[in-house]
Protein backbone atom coordinates (compact mmCIF):
# COMPACT_ATOMS: atom_id res chain seq x y z
CA UNK A 1 0.00 0.00 0.00
CA UNK A 2 1.45 3.49 -0.78
CA UNK A 3 1.31 5.72 1.87
CA UNK A 4 -0.91 8.03 2.26
CA UNK A 5 -0.76 11.07 4.16
CA UNK A 6 -3.58 10.56 6.58
CA UNK A 7 -4.49 7.28 7.72
CA UNK A 8 -7.88 6.96 9.21
CA UNK A 9 -9.03 4.00 11.34
CA UNK A 10 -12.63 3.33 11.30
CA UNK A 11 -14.99 3.87 8.11
CA UNK A 12 -18.46 5.09 10.82
CA UNK A 13 -19.80 8.45 10.52
CA UNK A 14 -16.71 9.48 12.27
CA UNK A 15 -14.30 7.57 10.01
CA UNK A 16 -16.31 9.16 6.58
CA UNK A 17 -16.61 13.06 8.22
CA UNK A 18 -12.64 12.98 9.23
CA UNK A 19 -12.34 11.23 5.73
CA UNK A 20 -14.01 13.30 3.74
CA UNK A 21 -12.67 17.11 4.98
CA UNK A 22 -9.09 16.03 5.12
CA UNK A 23 -10.04 14.75 1.60
CA UNK A 24 -11.03 18.36 0.53
CA UNK A 25 -8.11 20.00 1.67
CA UNK A 26 -5.94 18.22 -0.49
CA UNK A 27 -4.55 15.53 2.05
CA UNK A 28 -4.52 11.77 0.41
CA UNK A 29 -6.79 9.72 2.61
CA UNK A 30 -6.89 5.90 3.11
CA UNK A 31 -9.45 4.76 5.15
CA UNK A 32 -8.96 1.57 7.23
CA UNK A 33 -11.96 -0.74 8.28
CA UNK A 34 -11.79 -4.21 9.66
CA UNK A 35 -15.44 -4.85 8.71
CA UNK A 36 -16.26 -6.14 5.05
CA UNK A 37 -18.89 -3.37 4.27
CA UNK A 38 -18.37 0.51 4.92
CA UNK A 39 -20.52 2.22 7.21
CA UNK A 40 -19.53 1.17 10.48
CA UNK A 41 -22.36 0.01 13.00
CA UNK A 42 -24.65 3.31 12.45
CA UNK A 43 -24.61 3.58 8.66
CA UNK A 44 -24.55 -0.72 8.48
CA UNK A 45 -24.90 -0.99 4.72
CA UNK A 46 -26.81 -4.67 3.65
CA UNK A 47 -24.37 -7.27 3.17
CA UNK A 48 -23.82 -7.53 -0.59
CA UNK A 49 -26.55 -10.06 -2.41
CA UNK A 50 -29.33 -9.16 0.26
CA UNK A 51 -31.58 -6.16 -0.96
CA UNK A 52 -34.01 -4.74 0.71
CA UNK A 53 -37.27 -3.23 -0.68
CA UNK A 54 -37.00 0.68 -0.59
CA UNK A 55 -39.85 1.26 1.67
CA UNK A 56 -38.60 -1.13 4.35
CA UNK A 57 -37.75 0.17 7.11
CA UNK A 58 -34.61 -1.86 7.60
CA UNK A 59 -32.61 0.02 6.01
CA UNK A 60 -32.98 3.28 8.23
CA UNK A 61 -29.74 5.19 8.51
CA UNK A 62 -27.94 3.30 5.21
CA UNK A 63 -29.01 4.94 2.26
CA UNK A 64 -27.72 8.40 4.05
CA UNK A 65 -24.19 6.68 4.97
CA UNK A 66 -24.07 5.38 1.25
CA UNK A 67 -24.84 8.99 0.20
CA UNK A 68 -21.92 10.07 2.15
CA UNK A 69 -19.68 7.47 1.52
CA UNK A 70 -20.28 8.39 -2.28
CA UNK A 71 -19.30 12.09 -1.39
CA UNK A 72 -16.18 10.73 0.02
CA UNK A 73 -14.79 8.37 -2.65
CA UNK A 74 -15.63 11.30 -5.45
CA UNK A 75 -13.35 13.97 -2.98
CA UNK A 76 -10.79 11.34 -3.51
CA UNK A 77 -10.88 8.74 -0.72
CA UNK A 78 -10.13 5.78 -0.56
CA UNK A 79 -12.27 3.11 1.67
CA UNK A 80 -10.44 -0.22 2.36
CA UNK A 81 -12.57 -3.06 4.10
CA UNK A 82 -11.14 -6.01 6.12
CA UNK A 83 -8.59 -4.52 7.11
CA UNK A 84 -7.52 -4.82 10.54
CA UNK A 85 -4.85 -2.49 12.13
CA UNK A 86 -3.51 -4.38 14.87
CA UNK A 87 -0.26 -2.58 16.01
CA UNK A 88 1.00 1.07 16.22
CA UNK A 89 4.82 1.45 17.33
CA UNK A 90 6.59 4.94 18.54
CA UNK A 91 7.75 6.19 15.51
CA UNK A 92 4.70 6.52 14.54
CA UNK A 93 4.25 2.96 11.89
CA UNK A 94 0.92 1.48 12.22
CA UNK A 95 1.25 -2.49 11.30
CA UNK A 96 -2.09 -3.78 9.37
CA UNK A 97 -3.18 -7.11 8.29
CA UNK A 98 -4.98 -7.42 4.55
CA UNK A 99 -6.18 -10.48 2.79
CA UNK A 100 -4.19 -12.52 5.87
CA UNK A 101 -1.20 -10.45 4.84
CA UNK A 102 0.95 -8.00 7.43
CA UNK A 103 2.11 -4.65 6.54
CA UNK A 104 3.45 -1.48 7.98
CA UNK A 105 2.57 2.30 6.87
CA UNK A 106 3.82 5.56 8.36
CA UNK A 107 1.09 8.08 7.33
CA UNK A 108 2.05 11.40 8.72
CA UNK A 109 -1.61 11.94 10.37
CA UNK A 110 -3.43 9.32 12.33
CA UNK A 111 -7.09 9.71 12.75
CA UNK A 112 -9.09 6.79 14.85
CA UNK A 113 -12.56 6.52 14.57
CA UNK A 114 -13.00 3.01 15.89
CA UNK A 115 -16.38 3.48 17.21
CA UNK A 116 -17.86 1.77 20.64
CA UNK A 117 -19.23 -1.49 21.89
CA UNK A 118 -22.00 -2.68 24.28
CA UNK A 119 -21.53 -2.07 27.89
CA UNK A 120 -20.62 -6.04 29.86
CA UNK A 121 -23.88 -6.50 32.35
CA UNK A 122 -22.70 -10.11 33.94
CA UNK A 123 -25.37 -12.08 35.87
CA UNK A 124 -26.10 -15.61 36.41
CA UNK A 125 -26.18 -17.35 32.78
CA UNK A 126 -25.56 -14.04 30.64
CA UNK A 127 -23.08 -16.73 28.94
CA UNK A 128 -25.45 -18.94 27.53
CA UNK A 129 -26.34 -18.80 23.42
CA UNK A 130 -29.10 -16.87 23.06
CA UNK A 131 -28.34 -13.91 25.33
CA UNK A 132 -26.68 -11.54 23.03
CA UNK A 133 -26.08 -7.53 22.88
CA UNK A 134 -28.67 -5.13 21.77
CA UNK A 135 -26.05 -4.19 18.95
CA UNK A 136 -25.83 -7.70 17.89
CA UNK A 137 -29.91 -7.72 17.10
CA UNK A 138 -29.60 -5.05 14.95
CA UNK A 139 -26.65 -6.12 12.87
CA UNK A 140 -28.84 -9.32 12.54
CA UNK A 141 -31.85 -7.51 11.60
CA UNK A 142 -30.28 -4.82 9.67
CA UNK A 143 -27.49 -6.06 8.10
CA UNK A 144 -28.26 -9.94 7.31
CA UNK A 145 -32.08 -9.54 7.36
CA UNK A 146 -32.25 -12.43 10.25
CA UNK A 147 -34.33 -12.02 13.12
CA UNK A 148 -31.96 -13.46 16.28
CA UNK A 149 -34.86 -15.82 17.66
CA UNK A 150 -38.10 -16.30 17.74
CA UNK A 151 -39.80 -14.85 21.53
CA UNK A 152 -37.08 -11.82 22.66
CA UNK A 153 -36.92 -10.36 25.74
CA UNK A 154 -35.14 -6.73 25.62
CA UNK A 155 -33.40 -5.53 29.01
CA UNK A 156 -31.20 -2.73 29.73
CA UNK A 157 -32.11 1.34 29.16
CA UNK A 158 -31.87 3.97 27.52
CA UNK A 159 -33.59 4.45 23.51
CA UNK A 160 -31.07 2.18 21.85
CA UNK A 161 -32.92 -0.97 22.94
CA UNK A 162 -36.22 0.76 22.18
CA UNK A 163 -35.18 1.47 18.63
CA UNK A 164 -33.49 -1.88 18.13
CA UNK A 165 -36.74 -3.49 19.80
CA UNK A 166 -38.97 -1.38 17.36
CA UNK A 167 -36.93 -2.86 14.24
CA UNK A 168 -37.31 -6.00 15.36
CA UNK A 169 -41.14 -6.42 15.40
CA UNK A 170 -41.37 -4.29 11.77
CA UNK A 171 -39.45 -7.02 10.62
CA UNK A 172 -42.11 -9.25 11.80
CA UNK A 173 -40.48 -10.59 15.09
CA UNK A 174 -41.60 -11.50 18.66
CA UNK A 175 -40.24 -9.41 21.00
CA UNK A 176 -42.44 -9.96 24.07
CA UNK A 177 -41.13 -7.04 26.26
CA UNK A 178 -38.77 -4.11 26.85
CA UNK A 179 -37.11 -4.22 30.43
CA UNK A 180 -35.95 -0.25 30.92
CA UNK A 181 -34.05 -0.67 34.23
CA UNK A 182 -34.64 2.72 35.13
CA UNK A 183 -37.84 3.59 37.19
CA UNK A 184 -40.31 5.24 35.41
CA UNK A 185 -40.15 8.30 38.00
CA UNK A 186 -36.85 8.99 37.58
CA UNK A 187 -36.64 9.49 33.29
CA UNK A 188 -40.32 11.94 34.24
CA UNK A 189 -38.29 13.94 36.33
CA UNK A 190 -35.55 13.99 34.03
CA UNK A 191 -37.68 15.12 31.10
CA UNK A 192 -37.27 19.08 31.21
CA UNK A 193 -33.48 18.42 30.26
CA UNK A 194 -34.25 17.32 26.56
CA UNK A 195 -36.28 20.41 26.76
CA UNK A 196 -36.15 21.50 22.84
CA UNK A 197 -34.90 18.41 21.76
CA UNK A 198 -38.00 17.80 19.63
CA UNK A 199 -36.73 15.73 16.66
CA UNK A 200 -35.28 13.26 19.16
CA UNK A 201 -38.15 13.23 21.33
CA UNK A 202 -40.14 12.24 18.30
CA UNK A 203 -38.16 9.53 17.12
CA UNK A 204 -38.51 8.01 20.61
CA UNK A 205 -41.90 8.42 20.76
CA UNK A 206 -41.97 6.74 16.88
CA UNK A 207 -40.49 3.70 18.48
CA UNK A 208 -42.81 3.58 21.76
CA UNK A 209 -45.70 4.12 19.24
CA UNK A 210 -44.71 1.35 17.08
CA UNK A 211 -44.22 -1.30 20.27
CA UNK A 212 -47.27 -0.29 21.58
CA UNK A 213 -49.24 -1.10 18.11
CA UNK A 214 -47.34 -4.56 18.47
CA UNK A 215 -48.62 -5.06 21.78
CA UNK A 216 -45.25 -5.06 22.95
CA UNK A 217 -44.92 -4.06 26.82
CA UNK A 218 -42.70 -1.16 28.27
CA UNK A 219 -41.62 -2.26 31.98
CA UNK A 220 -39.83 -0.09 34.02
CA UNK A 221 -37.62 -0.51 37.19
CA UNK A 222 -37.02 -4.11 36.24
CA UNK A 223 -34.47 -6.10 34.25
CA UNK A 224 -33.24 -9.63 33.93
CA UNK A 225 -31.20 -11.46 36.88
CA UNK A 226 -30.97 -14.96 35.41
CA UNK A 227 -30.41 -16.70 32.42
CA UNK A 228 -31.77 -20.43 32.57
CA UNK A 229 -31.22 -23.50 29.79
CA UNK A 230 -29.47 -26.11 28.33
CA UNK A 231 -27.84 -25.54 26.02
CA UNK A 232 -29.12 -22.15 24.73
CA UNK A 233 -31.40 -20.01 27.11
CA UNK A 234 -35.10 -20.89 27.35
CA UNK A 235 -35.78 -18.51 29.79
CA UNK A 236 -35.14 -15.62 32.36
CA UNK A 237 -35.63 -14.35 35.69
CA UNK A 238 -36.44 -10.92 35.49
CA UNK A 239 -36.79 -8.75 39.41
CA UNK A 240 -38.12 -4.93 40.10
CA UNK A 241 -34.92 -2.73 40.74
CA UNK A 242 -34.69 -0.06 43.26
CA UNK A 243 -33.25 3.46 42.05
CA UNK A 244 -29.93 2.65 42.62
CA UNK A 245 -30.80 -0.76 40.73
CA UNK A 246 -30.70 -3.17 43.16
CA UNK A 247 -33.09 -6.06 42.61
CA UNK A 248 -35.56 -6.14 45.23
CA UNK A 249 -36.13 -9.40 47.12
CA UNK A 250 -39.95 -10.85 46.26
CA UNK A 251 -40.16 -9.45 42.78
CA UNK A 252 -38.89 -12.10 40.49
CA UNK A 253 -40.67 -13.43 38.09
CA UNK A 254 -39.83 -16.42 35.37
CA UNK A 255 -40.64 -15.98 31.68
CA UNK A 256 -39.87 -18.50 28.52
CA UNK A 257 -37.82 -16.57 25.96
CA UNK A 258 -34.87 -18.22 23.36
CA UNK A 259 -33.21 -14.83 23.10
CA UNK A 260 -32.00 -12.15 25.30
CA UNK A 261 -30.75 -8.68 24.27
CA UNK A 262 -28.99 -6.42 26.79
CA UNK A 263 -28.52 -2.62 25.90
CA UNK A 264 -27.05 -0.81 28.95
CA UNK A 265 -25.23 1.79 26.47
CA UNK A 266 -22.03 1.66 24.85
CA UNK A 267 -18.27 2.21 25.84
CA UNK A 268 -15.56 4.01 23.89
CA UNK A 269 -13.17 1.89 21.90
CA UNK A 270 -9.63 3.37 23.13
CA UNK A 271 -7.26 0.30 22.66
CA UNK A 272 -6.00 1.86 19.37
CA UNK A 273 -5.27 5.39 21.14
CA UNK A 274 -3.91 3.69 24.46
CA UNK A 275 -1.50 1.66 22.05
CA UNK A 276 -0.44 4.88 20.58
CA UNK A 277 0.45 6.20 24.18
CA UNK A 278 -2.21 8.69 24.14
CA UNK A 279 -2.76 10.14 27.93
CA UNK A 280 -7.14 8.95 28.65
CA UNK A 281 -8.95 10.34 31.73
CA UNK A 282 -11.75 8.58 33.32
CA UNK A 283 -15.56 10.68 32.63
CA UNK A 284 -18.33 8.22 32.93
CA UNK A 285 -20.32 10.85 31.54
CA UNK A 286 -18.98 9.99 28.19
CA UNK A 287 -18.59 6.19 28.51
CA UNK A 288 -15.50 5.68 30.92
CA UNK A 289 -12.35 6.06 29.99
CA UNK A 290 -11.65 8.27 26.99
CA UNK A 291 -9.00 10.20 25.39
CA UNK A 292 -7.46 13.71 26.33
CA UNK A 293 -8.10 15.67 23.23
CA UNK A 294 -8.16 19.05 22.53
CA UNK A 295 -11.06 21.19 20.91
CA UNK A 296 -9.24 20.28 17.42
CA UNK A 297 -9.96 16.69 19.04
CA UNK A 298 -6.19 16.17 18.47
CA UNK A 299 -4.91 13.66 21.47
CA UNK A 300 -1.60 14.24 23.67
CA UNK A 301 0.43 12.89 20.90
CA UNK A 302 0.47 15.09 18.01
CA UNK A 303 -0.75 14.36 14.69
CA UNK A 304 -2.75 11.52 16.34
CA UNK A 305 -6.57 12.75 16.41
CA UNK A 306 -9.66 10.68 17.80
CA UNK A 307 -13.27 11.53 16.77
CA UNK A 308 -16.60 9.62 17.39
CA UNK A 309 -17.97 7.58 19.91
CA UNK A 310 -14.08 6.33 20.65
CA UNK A 311 -13.04 10.19 21.93
CA UNK A 312 -16.68 9.74 23.99
CA UNK A 313 -20.11 8.11 23.91
CA UNK A 314 -21.82 10.92 21.98
CA UNK A 315 -23.96 9.59 19.01
CA UNK A 316 -23.88 9.43 15.25
CA UNK A 317 -23.91 12.83 14.52
CA UNK A 318 -21.50 14.15 17.06
CA UNK A 319 -19.21 11.64 15.82
CA UNK A 320 -19.68 13.47 12.44
CA UNK A 321 -18.88 16.90 13.38
CA UNK A 322 -15.85 15.34 15.42
CA UNK A 323 -14.54 13.19 12.27
CA UNK A 324 -14.97 16.88 10.57
CA UNK A 325 -13.08 18.75 13.12
CA UNK A 326 -10.34 16.29 13.08
CA UNK A 327 -9.99 16.14 9.34
CA UNK A 328 -10.07 19.58 8.96
CA UNK A 329 -7.49 20.11 12.10
CA UNK A 330 -5.01 17.52 10.03
CA UNK A 331 -4.94 18.99 7.05
CA UNK A 332 -4.24 22.28 8.41
CA UNK A 333 -1.23 20.76 10.09
CA UNK A 334 0.12 19.74 7.31
CA UNK A 335 -0.37 22.68 5.48
CA UNK A 336 -2.80 21.97 2.95
CA UNK A 337 -5.62 24.67 3.70
CA UNK A 338 -5.03 28.24 5.94
CA UNK A 339 -7.03 28.66 8.65
CA UNK A 340 -9.11 31.40 7.16
CA UNK A 341 -10.04 29.01 4.28
CA UNK A 342 -11.42 26.52 6.20
CA UNK A 343 -12.56 28.93 9.41
CA UNK A 344 -16.15 28.88 8.18
CA UNK A 345 -16.21 25.08 7.91
CA UNK A 346 -14.82 24.63 11.21
CA UNK A 347 -16.79 26.96 13.31
CA UNK A 348 -20.27 25.56 11.69
CA UNK A 349 -18.62 21.99 12.95
CA UNK A 350 -18.47 23.59 16.26
CA UNK A 351 -21.21 25.02 16.93
CA UNK A 352 -23.49 21.68 15.85
CA UNK A 353 -20.87 19.67 18.31
CA UNK A 354 -21.69 21.50 21.00
CA UNK A 355 -25.63 20.93 20.83
CA UNK A 356 -24.95 17.16 20.27
CA UNK A 357 -22.32 16.95 23.18
CA UNK A 358 -25.18 18.74 25.33
CA UNK A 359 -28.02 16.32 24.27
CA UNK A 360 -25.39 13.37 24.50
CA UNK A 361 -24.40 14.45 28.12
CA UNK A 362 -28.25 14.61 29.70
CA UNK A 363 -28.80 11.26 27.90
CA UNK A 364 -25.51 9.43 29.06
CA UNK A 365 -26.44 11.04 32.44
CA UNK A 366 -29.84 9.87 32.93
CA UNK A 367 -29.30 6.65 31.57
CA UNK A 368 -26.56 5.80 33.23
CA UNK A 369 -25.67 2.48 34.44
CA UNK A 370 -26.56 2.44 38.24
CA UNK A 371 -23.62 0.86 40.74
CA UNK A 372 -26.62 -1.65 42.35
CA UNK A 373 -27.00 -3.73 39.27
CA UNK A 374 -23.09 -5.42 40.40
CA UNK A 375 -25.37 -6.69 42.61
CA UNK A 376 -26.05 -9.66 40.41
CA UNK A 377 -22.97 -11.04 40.05
CA UNK A 378 -22.16 -13.97 42.01
CA UNK A 379 -19.00 -15.51 43.24
CA UNK A 380 -19.36 -17.42 40.30
CA UNK A 381 -20.29 -15.68 37.43
CA UNK A 382 -18.40 -15.51 34.70
CA UNK A 383 -16.47 -11.94 34.38
CA UNK A 384 -13.72 -12.97 31.61
CA UNK A 385 -15.73 -14.40 28.90
CA UNK A 386 -12.83 -15.85 27.04
CA UNK A 387 -10.75 -17.27 29.77
CA UNK A 388 -13.57 -18.00 32.24
CA UNK A 389 -12.67 -16.32 35.00
CA UNK A 390 -15.38 -15.90 37.68
CA UNK A 391 -16.02 -12.60 39.68
CA UNK A 392 -14.86 -15.22 42.56
CA UNK A 393 -11.67 -15.72 41.46
CA UNK A 394 -11.00 -11.95 40.55
CA UNK A 395 -12.50 -11.09 44.19
CA UNK A 396 -9.79 -13.77 45.99
CA UNK A 397 -6.42 -13.34 43.81
CA UNK A 398 -6.69 -9.27 44.17
CA UNK A 399 -4.75 -8.64 47.47
CA UNK A 400 -2.50 -6.24 48.83
CA UNK A 401 0.11 -5.91 45.84
CA UNK A 402 -2.56 -7.22 43.09
CA UNK A 403 -4.04 -3.33 43.45
CA UNK A 404 -4.55 -2.20 40.14
CA UNK A 405 -6.88 -3.33 37.31
CA UNK A 406 -3.63 -4.57 35.48
CA UNK A 407 -2.26 -6.81 38.45
CA UNK A 408 -5.62 -8.66 38.48
CA UNK A 409 -5.41 -9.38 35.05
CA UNK A 410 -1.88 -10.80 35.42
CA UNK A 411 -3.34 -12.95 38.63
CA UNK A 412 -5.80 -14.00 36.93
CA UNK A 413 -5.57 -14.15 33.70
CA UNK A 414 -8.81 -12.08 33.29
CA UNK A 415 -8.20 -10.02 30.10
CA UNK A 416 -5.61 -12.33 28.32
CA UNK A 417 -8.01 -14.01 26.06
CA UNK A 418 -8.72 -13.24 22.34
CA UNK A 419 -11.01 -10.42 22.77
CA UNK A 420 -8.01 -9.03 25.06
CA UNK A 421 -10.02 -7.64 28.06
CA UNK A 422 -12.13 -5.51 25.46
CA UNK A 423 -15.61 -6.99 26.89
CA UNK A 424 -14.99 -7.55 30.44
CA UNK A 425 -12.42 -4.27 31.37
CA UNK A 426 -15.17 -2.23 32.33
CA UNK A 427 -16.87 -4.77 34.60
CA UNK A 428 -13.63 -5.90 35.88
CA UNK A 429 -12.80 -2.47 36.46
CA UNK A 430 -16.66 -1.14 38.14
CA UNK A 431 -16.13 -4.67 40.49
CA UNK A 432 -12.98 -4.31 41.91
CA UNK A 433 -13.74 -0.74 42.48
CA UNK A 434 -16.47 -1.08 44.74
CA UNK A 435 -14.69 -4.27 46.29
CA UNK A 436 -12.08 -1.81 47.24
CA UNK A 437 -14.03 0.93 48.14
CA UNK A 438 -11.95 3.48 45.78
CA UNK A 439 -13.13 5.53 42.72
CA UNK A 440 -13.06 3.27 39.67
CA UNK A 441 -10.29 5.65 38.01
CA UNK A 442 -7.54 4.66 40.81
CA UNK A 443 -7.87 1.07 39.52
CA UNK A 444 -5.74 2.24 36.17
CA UNK A 445 -6.44 -0.18 32.77
CA UNK A 446 -5.62 -2.93 31.18
CA UNK A 447 -1.55 -2.25 29.45
CA UNK A 448 -2.43 -2.76 26.03
CA UNK A 449 -0.03 -4.34 23.66
CA UNK A 450 -0.02 -5.67 19.86
CA UNK A 451 -1.93 -7.25 18.28
CA UNK A 452 -5.23 -5.13 19.06
CA UNK A 453 -6.46 -8.73 17.55
CA UNK A 454 -5.22 -12.06 17.41
CA UNK A 455 -3.35 -12.12 14.12
CA UNK A 456 -1.20 -15.46 13.01
CA UNK A 457 2.31 -16.18 13.74
CA UNK A 458 2.61 -16.74 9.87
CA UNK A 459 1.73 -13.55 9.27
CA UNK A 460 4.15 -11.84 11.48
CA UNK A 461 6.76 -14.10 10.40
CA UNK A 462 6.06 -13.32 6.62
CA UNK A 463 6.06 -9.75 7.64
CA UNK A 464 9.51 -10.01 9.65
CA UNK A 465 10.86 -11.45 6.25
CA UNK A 466 9.90 -8.90 4.46
CA UNK A 467 11.13 -5.62 6.63
CA UNK A 468 14.55 -4.32 6.57
CA UNK A 469 16.72 -5.63 9.52
CA UNK A 470 16.68 -3.45 12.27
CA UNK A 471 19.64 -1.50 12.72
CA UNK A 472 22.33 -2.12 14.67
CA UNK A 473 22.31 -1.06 18.47
CA UNK A 474 25.65 0.84 19.25
CA UNK A 475 25.87 -0.01 23.32
CA UNK A 476 29.46 0.26 23.66
CA UNK B 1 -34.56 -27.96 13.86
CA UNK B 2 -34.99 -26.26 10.47
CA UNK B 3 -35.91 -22.73 11.30
CA UNK B 4 -36.10 -20.84 7.66
CA UNK B 5 -38.53 -18.48 8.33
CA UNK B 6 -35.91 -16.51 10.78
CA UNK B 7 -34.90 -15.13 7.44
CA UNK B 8 -37.18 -11.89 6.92
CA UNK B 9 -39.40 -11.66 4.21
CA UNK B 10 -39.43 -8.23 3.84
CA UNK B 11 -35.52 -8.40 2.42
CA UNK B 12 -37.41 -8.51 -0.89
CA UNK B 13 -33.95 -10.09 -2.69
CA UNK B 14 -31.29 -12.93 -1.26
CA UNK B 15 -27.81 -13.52 -3.07
CA UNK B 16 -27.10 -16.89 -4.85
CA UNK B 17 -28.17 -20.36 -2.32
CA UNK B 18 -24.64 -21.55 -1.17
CA UNK B 19 -24.04 -24.75 0.55
CA UNK B 20 -21.78 -24.92 2.93
CA UNK B 21 -20.47 -28.14 5.52
CA UNK B 22 -20.91 -27.67 9.20
CA UNK B 23 -19.52 -30.29 11.50
CA UNK B 24 -19.76 -33.24 8.43
CA UNK B 25 -23.53 -31.92 7.59
CA UNK B 26 -24.48 -30.00 4.58
CA UNK B 27 -26.29 -26.46 5.16
CA UNK B 28 -27.71 -24.41 2.99
CA UNK B 29 -26.85 -20.89 3.08
CA UNK B 30 -27.13 -17.93 0.55
CA UNK B 31 -24.41 -15.33 -0.83
CA UNK B 32 -23.67 -12.22 2.04
CA UNK B 33 -24.58 -14.31 5.03
CA UNK B 34 -22.20 -14.44 7.68
CA UNK B 35 -21.51 -18.02 8.92
CA UNK B 36 -23.23 -16.88 12.65
CA UNK B 37 -26.52 -15.75 10.36
CA UNK B 38 -26.21 -19.48 8.33
CA UNK B 39 -25.97 -21.05 11.79
CA UNK B 40 -28.73 -19.40 12.97
CA UNK B 41 -30.76 -19.94 10.35
CA UNK B 42 -30.36 -23.43 10.51
CA UNK B 43 -30.98 -23.44 14.41
CA UNK B 44 -27.39 -24.12 15.69
CA UNK B 45 -27.68 -21.38 18.31
CA UNK B 46 -24.30 -22.90 19.83
CA UNK B 47 -21.59 -22.18 18.00
CA UNK B 48 -18.50 -23.71 20.03
CA UNK B 49 -17.97 -24.75 23.75
CA UNK B 50 -15.45 -23.49 25.80
CA UNK B 51 -12.50 -25.52 27.74
CA UNK B 52 -14.52 -25.85 30.50
CA UNK B 53 -17.29 -27.24 28.52
CA UNK B 54 -19.61 -24.41 28.52
CA UNK B 55 -21.79 -23.71 25.47
CA UNK B 56 -20.87 -20.19 23.79
CA UNK B 57 -23.02 -18.62 20.52
CA UNK B 58 -22.93 -15.19 19.23
CA UNK B 59 -22.49 -11.87 21.77
CA UNK B 60 -21.45 -9.03 20.37
CA UNK B 61 -22.47 -9.41 16.48
CA UNK B 62 -19.73 -6.89 15.76
CA UNK B 63 -16.44 -8.65 15.83
CA UNK B 64 -15.59 -7.17 19.40
CA UNK B 65 -15.98 -10.04 21.62
CA UNK B 66 -14.78 -13.23 19.86
CA UNK B 67 -17.43 -15.52 21.54
CA UNK B 68 -18.89 -17.16 18.12
CA UNK B 69 -15.18 -18.68 17.31
CA UNK B 70 -15.28 -21.34 14.63
CA UNK B 71 -13.04 -23.41 12.88
CA UNK B 72 -13.24 -22.51 8.86
CA UNK B 73 -11.51 -24.88 6.75
CA UNK B 74 -9.12 -25.80 9.50
CA UNK B 75 -8.09 -22.62 10.32
CA UNK B 76 -9.43 -22.21 14.11
CA UNK B 77 -10.41 -18.81 16.22
CA UNK B 78 -12.24 -17.67 12.53
CA UNK B 79 -14.84 -15.01 14.15
CA UNK B 80 -18.37 -16.26 12.36
CA UNK B 81 -19.92 -12.85 12.91
CA UNK B 82 -17.16 -11.55 10.79
CA UNK B 83 -16.69 -14.27 8.31
CA UNK B 84 -19.21 -14.44 5.30
CA UNK B 85 -20.12 -17.73 4.00
CA UNK B 86 -18.24 -19.23 0.34
CA UNK B 87 -19.51 -22.38 -1.55
CA UNK B 88 -17.83 -25.72 -0.46
CA UNK B 89 -16.72 -23.72 3.22
CA UNK B 90 -15.64 -26.63 5.65
CA UNK B 91 -16.89 -25.38 9.38
CA UNK B 92 -16.47 -27.36 12.44
CA UNK B 93 -17.27 -25.69 15.39
CA UNK B 94 -15.10 -26.49 18.53
CA UNK B 95 -15.71 -29.22 21.09
CA UNK B 96 -14.62 -29.66 24.66
CA UNK B 97 -11.04 -29.18 23.50
CA UNK B 98 -11.28 -32.89 22.81
CA UNK B 99 -8.99 -34.34 25.63
CA UNK B 100 -6.94 -31.59 25.94
CA UNK B 101 -5.87 -30.58 29.56
CA UNK B 102 -7.34 -27.86 30.74
CA UNK B 103 -4.57 -25.08 31.93
CA UNK B 104 -4.87 -24.40 35.27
Amino acid sequence: MNAPEVVVVGAGPAGIGAALEAARAGASVVVLDEYPGTGGQYYRQPAPGLEASSDSPLIEHAPDGLARIREAQATGVEFCQDVLVWGAFPDGSLTILAAGKADVIKPLKVIIATGGYERAVAFPGWTLPGVITAGAAQALVKGQGILPGRRILMAGTGPLQMAVAAQVVQAGGQVIGVLEANPFGHLLRSGPRFWGQWARLQEGYRYWRTLRSKGVPLTFGRTVVRAIGTPTLSRVVTAGLDADWRPIPGTEAEVDVDTLCLGFGLVPNTKLARLMGCDLVHDPCRGGLVPVLTDGMETSRPGVFVAGEAAGVAGAKAAEYQGRIAGINAARQMGKVTSTETEGRLQAARRHLGKELCFARALNEVFAVKPGILDLVTDETVICRCEEIAWGRLRRERSEWATTLDAVRSVTRAGFGLCQGTICEPLAAELLARETAKPVADLGSYHIRPPLKPITVGALADLSARLPPPPKRMDH
Amino acid sequence: MENNNLRLQSFARRGQPISIEVDGEPIQAFEGETIATALLAAGRRVLRHTQEGTPRGVFCGMGVCFDCVVEVNGESSVRSCMTAVRPGMSIRTPQAFHGKERRS
